[in-house]
């Protein structure tokens, strides 16, 4: 990657001194000519300047891409391999020593919660692809969203309980909405999950459902380290994850935020991030 | 053996934590086991230990930042590393470097 990029800008500065060198030489050669010759020295230049910004951008967006698609091969082998070597260990322990019963249990509960996990994964990633490759259908059909966002809730709600947060719901009931009922899940929950991933222990998360001029809001507020604000645009890029990869505090993958744009996109909705005093980050869905 | 072995494990992950901490005590060992790398350093500045195993990708400060700082108080103890890549090369040789470099 930077020996092309050298190469490129090397051939741009050889085009632009050829170019000077030759305008200098006809001019010199036939000075009457002079205006004709500045005239297309300066359209050449413009194209030039023009095709070398162009180039200049896809080669940076290049470097982006491949920067996150390493963030995401990371993620991915940390988040595959971590719950995958937790059952592996788990059942071999079981098969190889003598455990007491209450012993077994736990390790298997272990395993199963970790095969959850890998399952959830699994279907992010496959949910990402398809909205991707456009193959992913989004059947809609009219469902009540403030039982979705309820179920949902409390379903994580069991799920933190051994990190001791608390989230709390103010949900406005029977609010009627036409979409597609899985890919909306799908949001509500990668939402409320990344309130939990990223909040300390013991901090509660305050989920809102209400419906304003007709309008549905849903907003997810926690009280975590916050989102900078160069960083509030970046987050919703496929594989885009906040801070360095090795010393990862929250598990992921950078495909949450992006399954949650895009599905929202399709349902004409709209979404915001914005800073949570003192602290934290608020995200704020808008169906029209 | 009339004192067990002592054992620092660092690792994030609950479950694995919970399964490597299980099998190592039944082979007999003494376990501390602790999920970060800054408390991975208090514990071992307050406790001596034989052995310590350690995982690469934890929170705020990875394997190789914990090992590193050990290093600098403490040449002798074995450290073990856990990790879930197949491919270790670069940041393992940037350890074997820095491993190299503290070793004098």
């Amino acid at each position: 990657m930077k020996k092309s990029i050298i190469i490129f800008y090397a051939l741009l500065l050889y085009a632009l001194i050829q170019l000077i060198s030759w305008g200098t030489l006809v001019v010199r050669l036939q000075p009457s000519r002079m205006t004709m010759i500045m005239g297309e020295g300066s359209v050449f230049l413009f194209l030039l300047c023009i095709g070398g910004y162009f180039l200049h951008q896809s080669l940076k967006r290049e470097d982006k891409l491949r920067e996150q698609q390493q963030n995401f091969l990371m993620s991915i082998t940390h988040e595959l391999k971590s719950p995958l070597a937790a059952i592996k260990l788990s059942i071999q322990t079981i098969v190889k020593r003598d455990l007491d019963k209450a012993r077994q249990v736990s390790l298997l509960n272990n395993s199963l919660k970790d095969i959850e996990r890998l399952d959830d994964l699994v279907e992010n990633m496959l949910l990402a692809t398809k909205i991707e490759n456009r193959s992913y259908s989004f059947p809609k059909e009219a469902f009540n969203f403030s039982e979705l966002v309820a179920k949902i809730t409390d379903r994580l709600q069991v799920h933190s309980c051994g990190c001791e947060q608390i989230i709390n719901a103010k949900i406005q009931p029977n609010l009627q909405l036409v979409g597609d009922k899985f890919a909306l899940s799908s949001v509500v929950t990668n939402l409320i999950e990344n309130a939990v991933k990223y909040s300390n222990p013991c901090d509660e998360i305050n989920v809102h459902l209400n419906e304003v001029d007709g309008h549905i809001h849903l907003s997810v507020l926690d009280k975590g380290p916050g989102i900078s604000d160069a960083e509030k645009m970046l987050i919703f890029d496929k594989f885009y994850r906040v801070g360095n990869e090795n010393v990862r505090k929250a598990k992921g993958t950078g495909l949450g935020l992006f399954i949650v744009k895009e599905v929202l996109q399709y349902h004409d909705a709209d979404i915001t991030v914005k800073d949570n005093l003192p602290q934290g980050s608020i995200f704020e869905v808008t169906f029209s | 053996m009339s004192q067990k072995l002592r054992i620092l494990l660092v690792e994030d992950e609950d479950h694995l934590l919970d399964a490597i901490k299980l099998n190592l005590e039944l082979e007999g060992y003494k376990v501390h086991a602790v999920k970060d790398g800054k408390t991975a350093l208090k514990v071992f500045k307050e406790e001596r230990f034989n052995l310590i195993v350690l995982d690469v990708m934890l929170p705020e400060m990875d394997g190789f930042q914990v090992c590193e700082t050990i290093r600098l108080e403490n040449a002798e103890v074995p450290i073990m590393f856990l990790t879930a890549k197949k491919h270790f090369g670069r940041p393992c040789f940037r350890f074997e470097k820095r491993s190299r470099r503290l070793f004098g």
